[in-house]
């Protein structure tokens, strides 16, 4: 993690280059495409939560983080509008942090202000291809990254703006299983991040107490108690 | 209700942005601790653990256990970890529910 970046001058200069965009966008497209259906169930039960299609598209527009913003309207569809949506935010989207932290030492070079703006796209989808990308060996590219970007967030908006256009036609949500879309989603958000036996062990930990702060105090104590659990086991397990 | 959303739509896309952008530029120019780094590895595994696995043991509709969310829940594991994406979990515990609800419905 300590390397220079000693690659191109591409990233010294302000404009961006036309190949490693176009690649970027062409590569990213599979990887957004797999959640097209993920977007479009968000529109949907946004509108079934009861915002309009401007909030729906607000959501999508501003925070451009898919699973903060399930767990936001998951809340909403309760009538809770309140601390528990940031909260929520805060831990699903705490995994950006480690995002930033296994990409700024490839940018060790790059401008704040092209920092500034790489974050306001680093996702799920942005991060896993850069960093396979990086993985094989490829340079470490600011406009490969802004092609990933651009394409992500366009496929991302167009497919929660017909789910929520649609979003109002499916009016029996039980009969279809809507409700046990946000689990079912979160649940394979958990499947692809177990990636070990620790990953399993430390699900484990989380998942029992979990179980206790919720049973204690609900679902946003269940979340923090949690997750705290799977952090403090992390830092104290030694290297792996 | 409606200014109140958009306010807290406001606020969770500064939180969010808080999380992209920081990191990125402090590791960018310092070094994290290890120890840090392995418990911020953690964080999606359980948060996702979380969230899910109470919400399919205590599933009580109206108020008595229901056994439909953990049954549902286990396909969808199942199948996330069998394929390793969200969106083939997502469909396998929907389609599950719905039959399981439709079977329910008949007897």
């Amino acid at each position: 993690m300590k390397e220079e970046n000693v690659y191109g001058r591409e990233e010294t200069t302000a404009s961006l280059a036309y190949a490693p965009f176009v690649k970027g966008m062409k590569q990213i497209f599979p990887v957004a495409a797999t959640g097209i259906v993920d977007r479009l169930v968000f529109g949907i039960l946004a509108r079934q939560a009861g915002l309009g299609v401007t909030e729906a598209m607000l959501f999508s527009l501003l925070v451009n983080a898919g699973s903060s913003q399930f767990a936001a309207v998951g809340l909403i569809s309760q009538g809770i509008v309140g601390w528990p949506i940031l909260v929520s935010t805060l831990l699903l989207n705490a995994r950006h942090l480690l995002y930033g932290l296994s990409l700024g030492p490839t940018f060790r070079g790059t401008a704040t202000w092209k920092l500034a703006l790489m974050g306001g796209w680093l996702n799920d989808e942005t991060y896993a291809l850069t960093a396979t990308n990086l993985a094989a060996g490829e340079k470490p590219s600011l406009s490969y990254f802004a092609g990933a970007s651009a394409a992500d967030y366009l496929i991302w908006n167009i497919s929660t703006l017909a789910g929520a256009l649609f979003g109002t036609i499916f009016t029996n949500t039980e009969a279809y299983g809507l409700d046990f879309a946000f689990v079912a989603t979160f649940l394979g958000f958990l499947a692809v991040n177990l990636a070990s036996s620790f990953h399993l062990k430390v699900a484990g930990c989380a998942a029992v107490v979990a179980c206790i702060g919720y049973a204690i105090g609900g679902a946003t104590i269940a979340i923090i108690a949690g997750t705290l659990t799977a952090v403090v086991i992390g830092a104290v397990s030694g290297e792996r | 209700m409606n200014d109140k959303i958009l306010l807290y739509i406001g606020l969770m896309a500064l939180i969010t942005y808080l999380t992209r952008f920081p990191m990125l530029l402090f590791s960018s120019r310092w070094d994290i601790p290890a120890w840090l780094k392995r418990g911020l590895a953690m964080v999606p595994v359980g948060v996702f653990s979380s969230m899910t696995i109470p919400t399919i043991l205590f599933h009580a509709p109206g108020g008595s256990w229901n056994p439909e969310y953990l049954g549902a829940g286990l396909v969808s594991l199942g199948v996330g970890l069998w394929k390793k994406q969200i969106v083939w979990a997502l469909f396998a515990g929907v389609v599950t529910i719905a039959l399981w609800r439709q079977v329910v419905q008949w007897m």
